[in-house]
């Protein structure tokens, strides 16, 4: 029969016991410098009590054995005896430990990646919303000073008009020796100087009025719903559109109205139910440019109608409340007027008419009096 | 005058009850004896949670492309096997008989008779150490490494 010696097996246990004491001891060390370090950091909150509870293990383990050793070998093994399963329990509650903590970074880790991914939506939302709040300031600054420079020279012209006028009448009533001739011709050249300067100011303003540009209604619906149809089509909607048989030129800051119209189809698409209908229209009615969105959705409950248009209003969730709040001003700053109609069940249908003072010249009469192609599927 | 069904005295039915219990006492079974293989199955038991733990870790680091991931993976590669370890240890030493440790208790001339695998097993399995200390210092090499590195994109 062999015999084995059990002194390499104490000899291994005394020193790999205080190894372990001291190593997991500075892994302690380590990890708590992380974590000061930066308190905030869930991987290091993981890291620190993963191995805090290694750290109990080795001490719980490792001092039991080293308390072993020391009691056997002093003869008190009796003492050992009764030790031996409180320390062993120790040991068992430290390995639960040990899993419970990888087991809660699990479950705390979903939760932090969830929050981490609505604080990004949301700082991205606040990034958009500033984004198009600066240019609903720059277009209104823009609008106002070409309208009080336009309104200036406005001013300006009718008095210069009628300036010139009597200097040129005086000039002809005035005897060709009487010195008032002199004073009316003077007149009459520097009013002629001032209309010509007026007349260059309102080239110049008309040139600040860049940010809007003559746009065609259609062109900018086509392009925004080409923009939204994916979106449509991954839900099984039917996107159907209906243009106006001319163009309908607008001046207009064509990244806003496409921004006001996506929001609008993007709620439409939210709210319309797979195989729904969701329809455009852009028309011309009177002195007013039409466009109606109009879905089959499940509506908007009579008493909620009214708050659609108040800021930080939201029902949906991770809303920001301001969506249909921008729509309506960007309409405003194109002095605009949007209108909401909703039933419970049926849909709703958002109305937005544009004035045709922004209707320039490129629209003819045989375009206002053309009619609109019935609807049509879009894509 | 109708008469009411018994089970509409929910009084009369609990005092029968507790005549009952009381009249007719029996061995109480609400609290289990835990005799001594229990412990030692819970101690089982929280060695494959622990291997669980580890297998998450390694998961999660091999995921996440932390700074330090090769120390952590060896470091749970190590432990995971000292858990194995430990787990055929506590089995062999459930058939290592008293008397198969020969001399005195306290001294280093004691010795284990190898009268089978079991004794083979338990032998090499109780120099564990061997296993254990370097699954720590690989975790300080990976904890250090990780301290080297950029901070963790993603978890602040």
């Amino acid at each position: 029969m062999i015999t084995l010696p059990l002194w390499p097996i104490w000899m291994v246990d005394i020193i790999g016991s205080l190894g372990v004491l001291l190593v997991g001891w500075a892994c302690f060390r380590e990890v708590r410098r992380l974590k000061n370090q930066e308190p905030d950091n869930a991987l290091y909150l993981y890291f620190y009590w993963l191995t805090l509870s290694l750290l109990a293990f080795g001490v719980s383990r490792s001092g039991g054995h080293l308390l072993q050793h020391l009691l056997v070998f002093s003869g008190h093994q009796a003492i050992w005896q009764r030790l031996q399963p409180v320390t062993g329990g120790f040991n068992t509650i430290t390995f639960v430990v040990i899993s419970a903590v990888g087991l809660f970074f699990y479950h705390i880790q979903q939760i932090y990646r969830r929050m981490l991914d609505n604080h990004q939506q949301l700082a991205a939302t606040t990034r958009d919303v500033l984004e198009l709040n600066r240019e609903m300031e720059t277009l209104v600054m823009e609008r106002t000073m070409s309208e009080m420079a336009l309104g200036i020279a406005d001013g300006i012209r009718n008095p210069l008009h009628i300036i010139g006028g009597f200097s040129h009448r005086l000039l002809r009533k005035a005897a060709p020796d009487d010195p008032a001739r002199a004073w009316a011709e003077a007149i009459a050249q520097e009013a002629r100087r001032l209309e010509c300067m007026v007349e260059r100011f309102e080239a110049l303003a008309r040139r600040k009025e860049s940010f809007f540009t003559q746009e065609d209604l259609n062109i900018v619906v086509r392009e925004t719903l080409e923009m939204l149809l994916p979106e449509a089509e991954s839900k099984g909607l039917h996107l159907l559109v209906s243009y106006h048989a001319a163009p309908i030129y607008c001046r207009i800051n064509k990244h806003l109205v496409k921004v006001a119209l996506a929001h609008l189809v993007r709620n439409a698409i939210e709210a319309t139910p797979p195989q729904g209908e969701i329809r455009c229209r852009i028309s011309l009615e009177r002195d007013l440019a039409e466009m109606t969105i109009e879905d089959t959705g499940r509506g908007i409950p009579p008493e909620l109608v009214e708050k659609v248009f108040v800021p930080f209003y939201t029902t949906k969730f991770g809303g920001t409340g301001l969506g249909m709040v921008f729509v309506r001003q960007i309409m405003e700053e194109h002095r605009g007027v949007i209108n909401l109609e909703s039933q419970v069940g049926q849909g709703t249908k958002v109305t937005i008419r544009l004035p045709l003072r922004f209707i320039e010249s490129k629209l003819g009469p045989e375009a206002s009096e053309a009619e609109s192609s019935s609807p049509a599927r879009f894509g | 005058m109708k008469k009411r069904a018994p089970w509409l005295y929910p009084g009369l039915i609990a005092s029968v009850a507790l005549v009952l219990v009381v009249a007719l006492p029996r061995t109480a079974l609400a609290l289990q004896p835990h005799g001594p293989p229990e412990g030692l199955y819970v101690h089982q038991m929280a060695h494959i949670l622990f291997v669980g733990a580890m297998m998450f870790l390694l998961y999660y680091l091999r995921k996440e492309r932390l700074p330090g991931l090769r120390w952590f993976t060896w470091s749970g590669i190590l432990f995971i096997l000292w858990n194995l370890n430990a787990l055929v240890g506590h089995t062999a030493e459930v058939y290592v008989e008293p008397q198969d440790f020969l001399g005195a208790p306290a001294h280093l001339s004691r010795r284990l008779l190898i009268s089978g695998p079991a004794a083979w097993t338990y032998y090499i399995t109780k120099l564990d150490h061997l296993i254990l200390v370097f699954a720590f210092i690989l975790l300080y090499f990976g904890l250090q490494a990780l301290a080297r590195g950029p901070s963790p994109l993603g978890q602040k």
